[in-house]
């Protein structure tokens, strides 16, 4: 009996191996037949869409480290499809690798594609196994994806690596947001707030050109393309967002004197009330900075007050940066990319229901007060005293 | 001994890592939206009900008699049809598990490549690891559980700064009835528990105290993995069908972006842990209503009808509809829970009084 | 199994043929001890008279010392002058004449021929239907060497030899003890190879000891060459590719392990012992961690224990993630392998094989070939291996460093280089076959299958499942001495109150 049953378990198993064997040809795919994609860039056609994407050039010969390599690190093709997906399946046609994409770092939107409905962009990008929802979005301010892929840097690199350390880099400065595949997806499926991309443009630079971070795209409620808010508008945005932890902010000193200042610790909290049938949004920040640098001397005498008409010009430029964003953004084009709605949603469910249907009406109405409590952490390596008046 | 007999906590380690598994390959519903804050509350619900609905199973184990009976009534009719009926609801429970882990593995692992060999072979394994016993299950789940456990904290790590606390939403946004509804459908997936009285007399060990401490541990465990899937995902939660696959593919660890692929490998874990013991449940029921079958040919046969089954159901997605039909998770609940050791618990004191009154 | 091994080679064959009792004419015992060996030549029969009473001498020339024979028996009964007492001559030979503390009488010819072949002298008198067996051992012998394969830092640098009595001693010199027992048997038809199974009497689980002498009483081989031969007996758990039984080259490894309740079997003519039951944790441990310090020892034991880990999934997991899961590789990591893996010939799976199965081969031929061209060999593995295969497209660079470094890692723990070596290339073809996955049910079948192995009533696994808390203090930790106690780790403690 036990002959039986370890020969019927044998005889199982390799019928089973021999049919995964032959049924599909070779288990895996090997390194070198897949199409590592960096970086995609989307645009539209009459009645699909064109994806441009740029490829890590897997068939170089020699080690990665050696020298006299003349080939370049990166490839780029094109294809056209209805839809986003059928696009990018299409590549093979160029290739005839794989499509990996995983290490996708950054999508571009074209700035055709950006008034198409964004759901339809993102739809492969959500649903695909492969594709990670941390690749980040940006879209391409007065030109297409394809042409910002196929930009002409002055060194052979990975542009998609440039570009996604420029977006990651300025997010961490909070000079523009950091949108990732599942922020902006969320952003679309709340129904009161918008959507702010980051926006990169090309600069000519004689024959070569260059990438440039150009403010944000502002998407309304309905996932489409608005209007372009710029640099200045877009530095407001991480601090009504609560998130403004990092980044450098340059202050009026009363004296009619500029000071830059590196945030390094910020902390925000928002309060909501209700006045008059006007919501008032209170905004409370704690902010850490140390001073980087001073136009003038003037100030280098009494040090406790010097500081403290620091801390006061600091407090007074925040504040005026998030008023004149909040200002863009509740503007004819404007939309809730600061999440109000949501908020309001979390902590006033009540008041929230009652408003959602009228909140394009609402949220330009939105008062917004900011009280700030800022603390000089350093003045750098120079002392107060180094200077003479 | 050793091959049969497994301590209280190992054999709760078994459940929990069923348990985890459960919560890992979690699908989203169209009726309960995970992502608000009450999702957070429903593993208490969880914890509540478990300890509630185990209360037949107590009461059986207790006063029931259960371990004396099962030696004394070997030949009874109503023992049989009860151990032949568990057998029926453990099959269901491992078929829904294969089937759940067959939708997970083709949309997750390897989406695009045939899986029915690949889960052929998880069979396979698991029906000859029910040879070793549920003593080395035991033994060896602690070690699982550790592994899974440490993955997790590892992956939750990782995550913590993704976490947005705008993701959440207001409690009871949908009324506390909704939350009711919601949390007792979530409550109902631990069909394991009923495995206890099938393996009552080889567990060793406070049965009731470890009992408690896994549905604390593991309402405790859910709300600590739901916590990071809505605080990472928010909305996007319900838009993927693994919820809580997808929070960990957004996890980073220094230079390493992705870790998915290590972090579901982990969770096999639990996956094996959980069909190995449906099949020990399943050959253990079906040999004590016919104890002439040989243990072997029993478990190879339900491998076999399983991996039938697989072939049969892999190619259509809407044949996975079945994993989500609320009658039968609720049937495959109960039964094994509730209405299985109380018709053995009646049986039992009936016998018991007739005993009493013939001796007096 | 045991059955059919019979019908190839029926021991009936080797039967001896028996001789009865010991004759009353010395001379005649002489011819039938003659007669027995053939005349091989180193059996020496010699007649002589003591005070004219005939006395024939009988012993294996190689196997005992000449001098001391002379000297101590052959020269004093010869030369003795005084009258031999009609009662009992034996008796006054072995009390006046010869000198020697190992000396006995033996009534059968069939044993006292045995005793020929374990080096002793027999001396016949005329009239006597005994003999006198007169311990004169002198085999030929090894030093007393550092055991090769089981270098220790810091401790004694003896190790076993071939020779029972010499191991034996090795052994009591460590242990003075009375409850130090030691249980005599012999086991094989043909070799009747002489076994010692040693144990502490007041630490040893009697049911263990029990069950050990049962299992080997049980033995029907007909020869026993070396101690390995003893395993298939002493292990249960035949579906595994793990051991419970241990093995050591060392006299104070075994002093130890016995002092933890195990049970030491030595074995003549072989410079290994096997020690039961042993448990996973075990591989991981050497004597040296009870000198180094606590902290030092807990990380010796990770790395060796990592060093496991590695050597059996490395390659496996390499050959996964290469062929299924490329996103695990971080970003430049992956630009850098694609590069070097896009030259070389064959997929990742067949690279991972092809190099494991030259790695093999040299360190198989590196053990058995003549020690004289042993750097041959190692040029050429090193120039094939490490260049030649890569410049040639053969295998990429990155497996190669894979491979290297589980090569080193699984010298770690030398005692578990038979199931590493195999486990790897299972692991290796579950991973190019199934990914990640494939791996895992693969190691969650392995740790179910360790865990299910329990001999002698002690888990595989312990101390860590079932988890005891007393015996984890030595385990992949070792807490301080003061701490362990005079008993440093009792394997009973399972029996006693450990859970099972």
């Amino acid at each position: 009996m036990k002959k039986y049953l370890k020969v019927c378990a044998l005889l199982s198993l390799s019928v089973a191996c021999l049919l995964s064997f032959s049924s599909c040809e070779k288990p895996g795919t090997e390194l070198s037949e897949l199409m590592i994609m960096q970086g995609i860039g989307i645009d539209t056609t009459n009645d699909g869409f064109k994806v441009t994407v740029e490829l890590l050039n897997n068939e170089q010969s020699g080690s990665p480290g050696g020298n006299g390599n003349s080939e370049n690190k990166t490839k780029i093709y094109t294809a056209e499809g209805k839809t986003v997906g059928e696009a990018l399946r299409k590549l093979i046609t160029k290739s005839g690798n794989e499509p990996m994409f995983a290490h996708n770092r950054v999508i571009v939107i074209g700035e055709e594609a950006a008034n198409r409905n964004l759901s339809d962009i993102l739809d492969f990008f959500e649903r695909n196994y492969d594709s990670r929802a941390s690749q980040l979005l940006c879209v391409a301010k007065n030109t297409t994806g394809e042409k910002v892929i196929r930009a002409k840097l002055l060194t052979d690199t990975i542009k998609s690596k440039i570009l996604e350390n420029m977006l990651e880099e300025s997010a961490k400065q909070s000079l523009v947001p950091k949108v990732r595949i599942i922020d902006a997806i969320n952003y679309i499926k709340d129904e009161a707030s918008g959507l702010c991309i980051p926006a990169v443009k090309i600069q000519k630079n004689g024959e070569n050109e260059n990438f440039d971070l150009d403010g944000c795209a502002i998407f309304g409620t309905d996932s489409t393309f608005s209007m372009y808010i710029d640099s200045q508008a877009a530095e407001g945005i991480a601090i009504l967002n609560d998130k403004f932890e990092e980044g450098v902010i340059s202050a009026d000193l009363p004296n009619g004197q500029k000071a830059s200042f590196y945030i390094n610790k910020g902390k925000s909290k928002y309060k909501i009330i209700q006045e008059n049938g006007v919501l008032h949004y209170n905004l409370t920040v704690k902010l850490s900075c140390d001073l980087e640098g001073v136009q003038g001397a003037e100030y280098f005498n009494t040090d406790t007050g010097v500081i403290e008409a620091f801390q006061t010009a600091v407090g007074e430029a925040l504040c005026k940066k998030a008023e004149n964003t909040l200002i863009v953004l509740q503007g004819k084009h404007g939309a809730d990319v600061v999440r109000y709605g949501k908020r309001l949603r979390l902590k006033e469910n009540d008041l929230y229901k009652n408003m959602i249907n009228d909140w394009d009406k609402i949220f330009p109405e939105i008062k917004l007060t900011i009280t700030t409590d800022v603390t000089i952490r350093r003045i750098g390596e120079e002392t107060f005293h180094s200077k003479k008046t | 001994m050793t091959k049969s007999s497994v301590s209280a906590p190992q054999f709760f380690a078994l459940l929990y890592l069923s348990m985890l598994g459960s919560m890992f390959m979690y699908i989203s519903s169209p009726k309960i939206t995970i992502a608000t804050a009450e999702a957070l509350l429903r593993p208490v619900v969880f914890a509540v009900v478990s300890i509630l609905f185990a209360l037949p199973i107590y009461f059986l184990c207790t006063k029931g008699g259960l371990k004396e009976n099962l030696q004394a009534e070997k030949k009874s009719k109503v023992y049989k049809g009860v151990a032949l009926f568990y057998g029926v609801v453990y099959f269901i429970d491992a078929l829904m598990t294969v089937a759940r882990f067959d939708l997970f593995a083709s949309s997750e692992l390897f989406p695009g490549t045939e899986m029915t060999y690949f889960l052929m072979g998880l069979v396979a394994v698991c029906v000859a690891l029910t040879f070793c016993g549920i003593g080395a299950l035991g033994r060896a789940s602690t070690i699982f559980t550790l592994i899974v456990v440490a993955a997790t904290a590892f992956a939750s790590f990782t995550l913590s700064k993704e976490v947005d606390l705008l993701n959440f939403t207001p409690l009871f946004e949908n009324g506390v009835g909704k939350f009711i509804t919601d949390s007792l459908s979530f409550s109902i997936q631990a069909s394991e528990i009923g495995a206890i009285v099938i393996f009552f007399p080889e567990i060793k060990g406070n049965v009731k105290k470890h009992y408690i401490l896994w549905s604390v541990l593991s309402a405790l465990s859910f709300s600590f993995i739901l916590f990071f899937v809505i605080g990472t995902l928010g909305a996007f939660a319900d838009t993927q069908l693994f919820p809580t696959y997808s929070a960990v593919t957004l996890a980073q660890f220094g230079l390493f972006e992705r870790l998915d692929a290590l972090e579901t490998a982990i969770w096999i874990l639990c996956v094996v842990t959980k069909l190995t013991l449906y099949i020990s449940a399943i050959v253990k029921c079906i040999g004590f209503a016919f104890p002439r079958l040989s243990e072997k040919i029993t478990a190879i046969s339900v491998g076999a009808v399983i991996t039938g089954f697989l072939i049969f159901i892999s190619g259509n997605i809407n044949n996975f509809n079945f994993i989500s039909f609320t009658p039968l998770v609720m049937g495959i609940y109960l039964a094994p829970v509730i209405v299985l050791p109380s018709v053995l618990l009646i049986y039992n004191l009936i016998k018991r009084r007739k005993k009493n009154e013939k001796i007096s | 199994m045991e059955n059919k091994e019979n019908v190839l080679f029926p021991l009936s064959d080797f039967n001896e043929e028996t001789y009865g009792d010991i004759k009353e004419n010395a001379v005649e015992n002489g011819r039938i001890i003659k007669q027995a060996f053939k005349g091989s030549f180193d059996i020496v029969v010699k007649k002589g008279y003591c005070n004219g009473k005939c006395v024939v001498f009988a012993n294996c020339d190689g196997l005992t010392n000449a001098q001391r024979i002379a000297d101590y028996a052959i020269k004093p009964l010869l030369t003795f002058e005084g009258d031999l007492p009609e009662e009992n001559p034996l008796d006054f030979i072995q009390d006046r004449i010869i000198y020697g503390t190992e000396q006995k009488r033996e009534k059968s010819l069939d044993n006292a021929i045995k005793e020929i072949l374990r080096g002793t002298l027999l001396i016949f008198v005329e009239g006597q239907k005994e003999c006198i067996v007169f311990g004169a051992q002198n085999p030929p012998q090894r030093a007393i060497q550092e055991p090769d394969n089981e270098v220790q830092e810091f401790g004694s640098r003896e190790g076993f030899v071939e020779n029972i009595k010499t191991n034996l001693t090795l052994i009591r010199e460590r242990l003075c003890t009375t409850n130090f027992k030691i249980e005599t048997n012999e086991i094989g038809k043909t070799s009747k190879t002489r076994i010692l199974i040693c144990y502490m009497k007041d630490r040893v689980n009697p049911d263990t000891l029990k069950e050990v002498k049962s299992r080997l009483e049980a033995i029907d081989m007909d020869t026993v060459l070396a101690s390995g031969y003893l395993r298939k007996a002493l292990d249960t758990k035949r579906k595994s590719l793990f051991t419970m039984v241990g093995q050591t080259q060392r006299p104070d490894t075994l002093a130890a392990k016995v002092c933890e309740g195990k049970i030491g079997i030595i074995v003549d003519g072989t410079p290994f012992a096997l020690i039961v039951p042993r448990l996973f944790i075990e591989n991981f441990q050497t004597l040296d961690d009870y000198i180094n310090r606590p902290y030092f020892c807990t990380f010796m034991r990770g790395v060796r224990l990592l060093a496991f880990l590695i050597s059996v999934f490395l390659p496996g997991v390499f050959v996964a993630i290469g062929l299924f899961h490329q996103e695990m590789f971080p970003d430049d990591m992956l630009y850098n392998i694609v590069i070097m893996e896009s030259n070389t010939l064959f997929t990742l799976t067949i690279e991972a094989l092809i190099i494991h199965f030259v790695y093999e081969t040299v360190r198989e031929a590196g053990l058995r070939m003549p020690k004289a061209i042993g750097h041959a060999v190692s040029i050429v593995g090193a120039l094939v291996i490490g260049d030649a295969a890569v410049t040639a497209g053969l295998i990429g660079a990155p497996m190669l460093i894979i491979v290297a470094l589980t090569a080193i890692c699984s010298l770690v723990s030398s005692d578990l280089y038979q199931p590493i070596s195999v486990l790897r290339i299972i692991f290796i073809l579950v991973g190019g076959v199934s990914g990640l996955y494939g791996i895992m049910i693969g190691a969650a079948a392995l740790l179910i299958n360790l865990a299910s192995m329990t001999d002698y009533g002690v888990p595989f696994l312990a101390p860590a499942t079932p988890y005891n808390k007393t015996l984890w203090r030595d385990s992949v930790y070792r807490a301080s001495m003061g701490k362990l106690g005079s008993k440093i780790f009792d394997i009973n403690g399972f029996k006693r109150g450990g859970r099972q």
